[in-house]
């Protein structure tokens, strides 16, 4: 072969090579039976209530070649906050607190994912509640990943963060001080699309 | 004397018109006040609690007085009373006996949605009938509320009727619920 072009293929095929690896990225759906939105906030100073959000929506994409390249965003019901008290659900949906009639649903939207370490990262991104916007991290544990046996190909993340109520207006009643915060923890698995 | 007869009312149906008259009364105040407790207050929890307990107690005191007004001869309206007198009274009777019932419904369903039961002071609780989602709770809890203001209205238009009865009327409607001879 001439010296050009061995040349000119050489540069090529190393050219294709180095081309960033987006084949990598993978889109994942949540497994809505195996992920959960909770929170936990202190009654009072004394036990902590730990509630959740049942209904909700989200996907992510992890790039396990490149890990900053990942993402995640969810929408969740409002609605469907549940602390296992009939009475005390209902006073949470009320304007009192998260106004449900009014803000029917929250959500965030991830802007950066930072490895931190082998298995962990810190999530920033947008948090909405009540229609206030606030950036949030998230401390995230990468569980791992691998085939399940019904054929799917399952990944699993555990995300925390915690909030002040004061941010978003959650608390409109007057809970007090030792209920100013509250810590959100999002168990994560997905399936690959 | 504890019965009805054509021309009066009998001691039992007497005693169910004051004490439920007592009881509505009592818990629309309650209502309507512990609704604006802070969380801090010491009657936070035992507000609602008397609430729900004199409202549970109310339920059977009412399903009583049904049963006693439908096996019992109802007294006959005044005579000197006008045809739309008559219609007034009858519809406003079965509105207020329609929306005790359906605050009595809607209060018991409102504690009971996620399946817990509902305790009657310390004495026992009554169970859940079935659970209830989130949006048929609140619409419930709008219907008890507004339900308790038309009830309040439908009384206070009951209580000016009685008083015209007896003050300008002069006949004895009123006094009919006073005793079993007037």
């Amino acid at each position: 072969m001439r010296l050009k072009t061995l040349a000119a293929s050489v540069t090529l095929a190393l050219a294709f090579a180095a081309m960033p690896a987006t084949a990598a990225e993978e889109a994942y759906t949540i497994d809505k039976g195996h992920t959960f939105i909770t929170f936990e906030i202190s009654h009072i100073g004394y036990a902590w209530i730990p509630g959740t959000f049942n209904e909700f929506e989200g996907s992510f994409r992890y790039d396990p070649e490149n890990r900053a390249n990942s993402s995640a965003q969810f929408t969740l019901q409002t609605e469907s906050i549940d602390t296992e008290h009939a009475k005390r659900d209902k006073h949470l949906r009320s304007a009192d607190f998260f106004n449900v009639s009014e803000y029917p649903t929250a959500t965030f939207k991830s802007t950066a994912y930072e490895p931190t370490g082998e298995n962990s990262a810190e999530m920033t991104g947008n948090l909405t509640i009540k229609g206030i916007t606030k950036e949030v991290t998230f401390e995230v544990r990468e569980l791992g990943a691998g085939e399940d046996p019904w054929g799917n190909f399952r990944r699993s993340f555990e995300a925390t963060t915690e909030i002040s109520l004061d941010d978003f207006k959650i608390d409109q009643y007057g809970l007090g001080e030792a209920s100013s915060t509250a810590e959100i923890r999002v168990a994560v698995e997905g399936t690959r699309q | 004397m504890w019965r009805n007869t054509d021309s009066g009312y009998g001691w039992v149906a007497i005693l169910l018109h004051w004490t439920v008259a007592v009881a509505v009364f009592g818990l629309f105040a309650l209502g309507l006040w512990m609704t604006g407790l802070t969380y801090y207050s010491e009657w936070y929890n035992l507000a609602p609690h008397v609430h729900q307990s004199v409202g549970l107690i109310l339920a059977a005191v009412i399903v009583f007085r049904l049963a006693w007004r439908l096996g019992n001869r109802h007294p006959a309206f005044e005579p000197t009373m006008k045809d739309w007198e008559r219609i007034g009274a009858v519809a406003a009777h079965w509105g207020m006996y329609a929306l005790i019932a359906t605050l009595l419904a809607t209060g018991y369903v409102i504690p009971t949605a996620g399946g817990d039961p509902v305790a009657v002071f310390d004495w026992f609780t009554v169970p859940a009938i079935g659970r209830f989602d989130s949006a048929s709770v609140d619409l419930a809890g709008a219907i008890h509320y507004w339900g308790a203001w038309a009830l309040m209205a439908l009384v206070a238009m009951h209580t000016l009727a009685a008083l015209k009865h007896h003050f300008i009327d002069r006949d004895r409607t009123l006094r009919k619920m006073l005793g079993p001879r007037s």
